[in-house]
């Protein structure tokens, strides 16, 4: 209650230790300093006289001397021939473990390798995957771009109406196609039952003629039909065969020497396709100007052979030159090791690119095996159908013109289809579009609900403040109570302090009876007698003390039991050491 | 036992009495733990009937201030009589006995005693503190024999050495801590009670 620093009123009074020697004991305070405690060291240690030092002890140095010299003998001794092998030995199975190591993780490496291509594919569904999710994140980018321009719902409705209006416009283009498409087909159609018609007309002319010639007509009939068809399988096959040759050129673009293999390849192409070329000159040239030409034709075919065959020993070259560099593969794979960290990723590139081209040169020779015969098959074939074509032309008989205008029916068809095709295409484009849209317009629906309730808790908000500031208008209110409180603790404080004034005087009337009582205790001879008695006790039992400690220190310090047992122990531990040393022969 | 002063800091007051066998070091200990290290004396002047000192005590982490009324108390047979006054009122006890000398230990019992006769609480709040460690070639009661007894009366041990300046505090930081939280748990209850009352 009286807020006082610790010093407080004990500290005024008189202290009665020194002088007198109260019986009642004696009271200090502090000085008010603040209660810093662990100050160590702060005071002087006082360590003279007590107990005894062992290191001041003289040492007796002379019984130990004898040990330097044997141990230098020992040194010598182990040095000999076996254990020079255990040393050897100890190394070649380090040697050996290290080596174990190395296998170890080469092995590990090339498990690594082998995983590559999975983990290749697995790059590329991710790579999907991410594209698709950029595609989700850039439409949520936008909505929240939007959402962050505080663009409106009406806005956002009148973006959708646009995108939507929009889509019917591509529907009704849709529409129009379609039924572009239809009107086509019935042109075709119209076509076909022509075509139907002018087969009626010729086979009725064909009627009309008599039997040889309709023999002969019907056998060149046939011969015609057998071209159509076989025509119709070398396009198939054409086809077929440029699907391959895109597949594989996509596979060359990977790799630079691949490229130059293909040039290399399309160059021999090439040159093929201008023998192929020259031969049907040859042939077209043989039926008409005769074997002179033909030789002439045959030696540049000679060349473009010569030629070609260089082509195939570049090839073999550019293999050597795989080979190689497969070597060289090998050879990185023997070095990695050291610089693994750093030569690992440029090892797996080259061991890729190996794999890669191994694929290509397994599979090389049987393709170009196959693309050869089937070149030749087609040489020979075409050769066969151009002396035929020949001879026919000798005879001098008119071309049929019926399938020219088959062909080219034909060929307007597969446009049209191919033009259908692309409009399906687009149409499905459009519709998923479409659901694009749709699923936007589902979550600006979303959205819109969100920001809905945000709006309420929003005007709740606005409620709550409004409510604090109505409490806060009632300013007037609030003075009258603080005011109140403020009068209310006047009061207090002025009673407590009565209360303080009240117990202050106690306490000085206290004092005062204190002082009284002991002026009267320090008059009274009893009390001094005491006091006295109280000083010759405490002088008593401080000797007492003191020479109970002395007696103490005394015995302990003439206690040397443990002290010669120790020295004993040391001593026979030395000579048994010195007993060893001497029942040890000298080495050399 | 609180104020709070202006500075809206809580000054809590506990009386603390130390007891044990003449001679084992109470005197020293409070004088050094009252001059933060620096008062110590080799030389033994018995205490008479007692000396009082007092030693704020920061309790860490709180505005806390405990006081602390240190009773060093004269043990010596004649003022057995008076002992039990000290006793009476005292919130916090302090056990000294000198590790060298098993009577002092052997004695802590009849100290015990006279506390729980004159409290009339089984459970003392209390420490327990072995002066004198530096003396280590004269040692007579080891250290777990000490926390042994210690625990059985649930007191904290310490060892300390007044003339080495060791460890001194830690048993009054001890007793500062106590008294602290002590007084959190009954402001507690009293709050409790309060609240169940209206
Ligand atoms: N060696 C040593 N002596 C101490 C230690 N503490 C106190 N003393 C000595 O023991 C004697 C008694 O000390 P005192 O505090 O008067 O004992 P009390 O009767 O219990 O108050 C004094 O001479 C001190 O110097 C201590 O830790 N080590
Ligand atoms: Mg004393």
């Amino acid at each position: 209650m009286y807020g006082k620093a610790p010093s407080g009123s004990f500290a005024n009074r008189p202290s009665s230790r020194a002088g007198l020697g109260s019986s009642w004991g004696n009271i200090r305070g502090t000085t008010g300093v603040p209660p810093q405690t662990g100050r160590l060291g702060a005071r002087p240690t006082t360590k003279m006289g007590l107990g005894f030092q062992v290191m001041d002890r003289p040492m007796t140095q002379q019984g130990l001397g004898g040990i330097k010299g044997s141990n230098q003998v020992r040194g010598r001794m182990i040095q000999d021939r076996t254990f020079f092998m255990s040393e050897l030995r100890h190394k070649v199975s380090l040697v050996t473990n290290e080596i174990n190591k190395l296998n170890n993780e080469i092995n590990v490496i090339e498990k690594e390798n082998e995983n590559y291509d999975a983990f290749e594919k697995k790059v590329d569904q991710s790579a999907n995957e991410l594209r698709e999710l950029q595609g989700q994140l850039g439409d949520l980018n936008t909505l929240v771009d939007k959402l962050n321009v505080d663009t409106d719902l009406e806005d956002i409705e009148r973006l959708y109406n646009q995108i939507k209006i929009k889509n019917q416009r591509e529907n009704n283009i849709l529409n129009d196609i379609f039924t572009q498409r239809q009107q086509k087909e019935n042109l075709i159609r119209d076509m076909e039952k022509k075509i139907e018609e002018e087969r009626k007309q010729a086979e009725e002319q064909l009627k009309k003629l008599d039997a040889d010639k309709l023999n002969e007509y019907y056998s060149f009939k046939e011969q015609n039909a057998q071209y159509i068809a076989e025509i119709q399988q070398k396009d198939q096959m054409i086809n077929e065969l440029n699907e391959k040759e895109k597949t594989l050129r996509e596979n060359l673009e990977k790799n630079q020497l691949k490229l130059k293999a293909y040039e290399n390849f399309m160059k021999i192409n090439e040159l093929k396709e201008k023998k192929e070329a020259l031969e049907e000159d040859i042939s077209s040239i043989e039926s008409k100007n005769g074997p002179e030409e033909r030789e002439r034709l045959l030696q540049k075919v000679k060349e473009d052979n010569v030629e070609i065959s260089g082509m195939e020993r570049k090839i073999t070259d550019l293999e050597e030159q795989i080979s190689k560099c497969k070597e060289r593969l090998s050879q990185l794979d023997m070095d990695i090791d050291p610089h693994q960290g750093e030569k690992n990723s440029k090892y797996e590139e080259l061991l890729k690119r190996d794999k890669d081209m191994q694929a290509f040169i397994d599979s090389f020779d049987s393709k170009k095996n196959e693309l050869v015969e089937k070149t030749n098959q087609i040489q020979t074939q075409i050769a066969e159908s151009l002396e035929k074509l020949s001879s026919l032309s000798k005879r001098d008989i008119p071309s049929y013109t019926g399938a020219s205008g088959l062909k080219e029916l034909k060929e307007d068809l597969q446009f049209k289809q191919k033009e259908m095709k692309n409009s399906e295409n687009t149409a499905d484009a459009l519709i998923i579009e479409r659901n694009q849209r749709l699923q936007d317009l589902e979550k600006v629906n979303q959205l819109e609900s969100k920001l809905n309730f945000e709006l309420t808790s929003l005007k709740n908000k606005i409620e709550k403040l409004n409510e604090d500031m109505e409490k806060i208008k009632n300013i007037d209110e609030l003075k009258k109570s603080t005011e109140e409180q403020k009068k209310k603790n006047k009061a207090d404080r002025q009673g407590l302090r009565e209360f303080r004034d009240s117990l202050k005087q106690e306490v000085a009337g206290l004092s005062t009876i204190y002082d009284g009582k002991k002026a009267q205790l320090q008059e009274n001879e009893t009390f001094a007698q005491l006091g006295a008695f109280e000083q010759k006790l405490r002088y008593q039992e401080s000797n007492n003390f003191h020479l109970k400690e002395y007696i103490q220190t005394k015995t302990l310090e003439s206690n040397y039991q443990a002290i010669s047992q120790e020295i004993l122990q040391s001593l026979e531990e030395c000579n048994g050491q010195i007993l060893k040393l001497m029942s040890i022969p000298p080495s050399c | 036992m609180a104020t709070k002063s202006l500075t809206n800091k809580l000054i809590l007051r506990a009386k603390c009495v130390l007891l044990g066998n003449p001679a084992v070091g109470k005197s020293a200990i409070t004088q050094l733990f009252h001059s933060d290290g620096s008062q110590f004396s080799k030389n033994y002047s018995m205490t008479i009937h007692s000396e009082v000192y007092i030693k704020p005590v920061n309790i860490p982490d709180t505005s806390v201030t405990i006081e602390l009324f240190i009773y060093d108390l004269g043990c010596h047979e004649i003022f057995q009589d008076y002992i039990p006054k000290y006793i009476e009122d005292a919130t916090l006890f302090a056990f000294v006995f000198d590790v060298t000398n098993n009577d002092s230990f052997k004695n802590l019992t009849k100290w015990i005693q006279m506390v729980r006769k004159v409290t009339g609480k089984k459970v003392i709040p209390g420490v327990l503190i072995g002066n004198k460690i530096d003396l280590s070639l004269r040692r007579s009661v080891s250290v777990q024999h000490a926390e042994e007894f210690a625990n059985s009366y649930g007191f904290e041990y310490f060892e300390t050495s007044a003339l080495s300046n060791t460890d001194i505090e830690d048993p009054f930081h001890f007793l500062a801590n106590m008294c602290h939280s002590n007084y959190e748990e009954q402001l507690k209850e009293f709050i409790k009670d309060s609240q169940t009352l209206i």
